[in-house]
């Protein structure tokens, strides 16, 4: 008869390699800073204006040439304020000495400038808030008259964009 | 009794009586199975992106210090599925109260899944997708839109990146 042992069988080699679900996720977060600093950049169309001679009795208001276009771009902190000026250093003046006052300058505005008229001190012709691109023509004229010593007279006229 | 030592190894043991004077043999099988789950890990070169201040008008995308980012993407999947890789912004860029689009951070995508792409506020979007299992490298170059009408501050944002293994 023939003996019957005992059958030893081994674990079956059940071997699990990962214990996580069929479907798996991997994450990661990545940190993003930005600088965003103050900044101004002034842009002029010319570097000059100039009024032709007229007759004062046809032209009273002589125009000035190019049309000027102006460009102010700036950023700042949310609710400041950006301004934009113009000043001239001096009257009009000849090269004999002679002058007109810079008050007969005055310009007419488009876009996101005022009108105005020219001083020795700084004249506004833009205020705006907050960060932005901002522009404008000025088309200036002069006023004419009989009373000018004849010359060619001339300023500087500065510009200045602020933006805090 | 004789004792039984069980063992974790695919051994058979088997002990048949022999008759005198007659050969013998047995033999068993043992059915060996290994379970392989899906499993995913994801690995950046680095944790935080920097852009710098730029002037608008020189530079209308800012690309950020640093270079590009480079992903490493591990991943075990179904046979026939599709592995993907997905970055998410919960929310846009902050300073404050002043903010700036998520939609300006874009990048371009290099690497054989990779693809070019802009982040959206609360939208996951792809940034890379496999066939099956493996492990993949590519780069992400992340660029910021400049603009003049950004208030100052310095802004940030938490991008989150999935890895997806069906």
């Amino acid at each position: 008869m023939r003996k019957s042992l005992p059958l030893l069988i081994a674990v079956a080699a059940a071997l699990v390699l990962s214990g996580v679900p069929a479907a798996a996720q991997s994450t990661a977060d990545l940190t993003v800073s930005a600088a965003v600093n103050a900044r101004a950049s002034l842009t002029l169309s010319d570097a000059g204006v100039a009024f032709a001679d007229a007759d004062p009795d046809v032209t009273a208001n002589i125009t000035g040439a190019p049309v000027l276009t102006v460009t102010a771009k700036s950023r700042t902190s949310n609710g400041n304020a950006v301004t934009l000026t113009v000043q001239a250093a001096t009257a009009l003046t000849s090269g004999g000495g002679d002058t007109i006052a810079a008050s007969n300058v005055t310009w007419a505005a488009t876009g996101d400038l005022s009108a105005g008229t020219l001083d020795t001190a700084a004249v506004t012709i833009g205020n705006w808030s907050n960060s932005g691109s901002r522009s404008g023509n000025m088309t200036f004229s002069l006023v004419n008259s009989w009373a000018y010593a004849t010359g060619n007279y001339s300023t500087t006229v500065t510009y200045t964009l602020s933006a805090p | 009794m004789r004792a039984v030592a069980l063992s974790v190894a695919l051994a058979i043991v088997s002990l048949a009586a022999r008759p005198h004077g007659q050969a013998a043999s047995e033999a068993s099988t043992v059915t060996a199975s290994a379970i392989i789950a899906g499993l995913a890990k994801l690995n950046l070169s680095s944790l935080t992106l920097t852009f710098p201040d730029a002037h608008p008008d020189g530079v209308s995308l800012i690309p950020a210090s640093g270079g590009p980012i480079t992903i490493t993407a591990r991943a075990r999947a179904t046979p026939g599925s599709t592995v993907t890789l997905t970055v998410e912004a919960l929310d846009d860029l902050r300073s404050g109260t002043d903010v700036i689009p998520a939609s300006a951070l874009a990048w371009t995508g290099a690497g054989t899944g990779f693809v070019n792409g802009t982040v959206a506020r609360g939208t996951a979007q792809t940034v890379a997708a496999w066939p099956g299992s493996g492990v993949r490298t590519g780069t992400q170059a992340y660029t910021l839109q400049n603009s003049w009408t950004y208030a100052t501050g310095t802004y940030t944002l938490t991008l989150t990146y999935t890895l997806t293994s069906p």
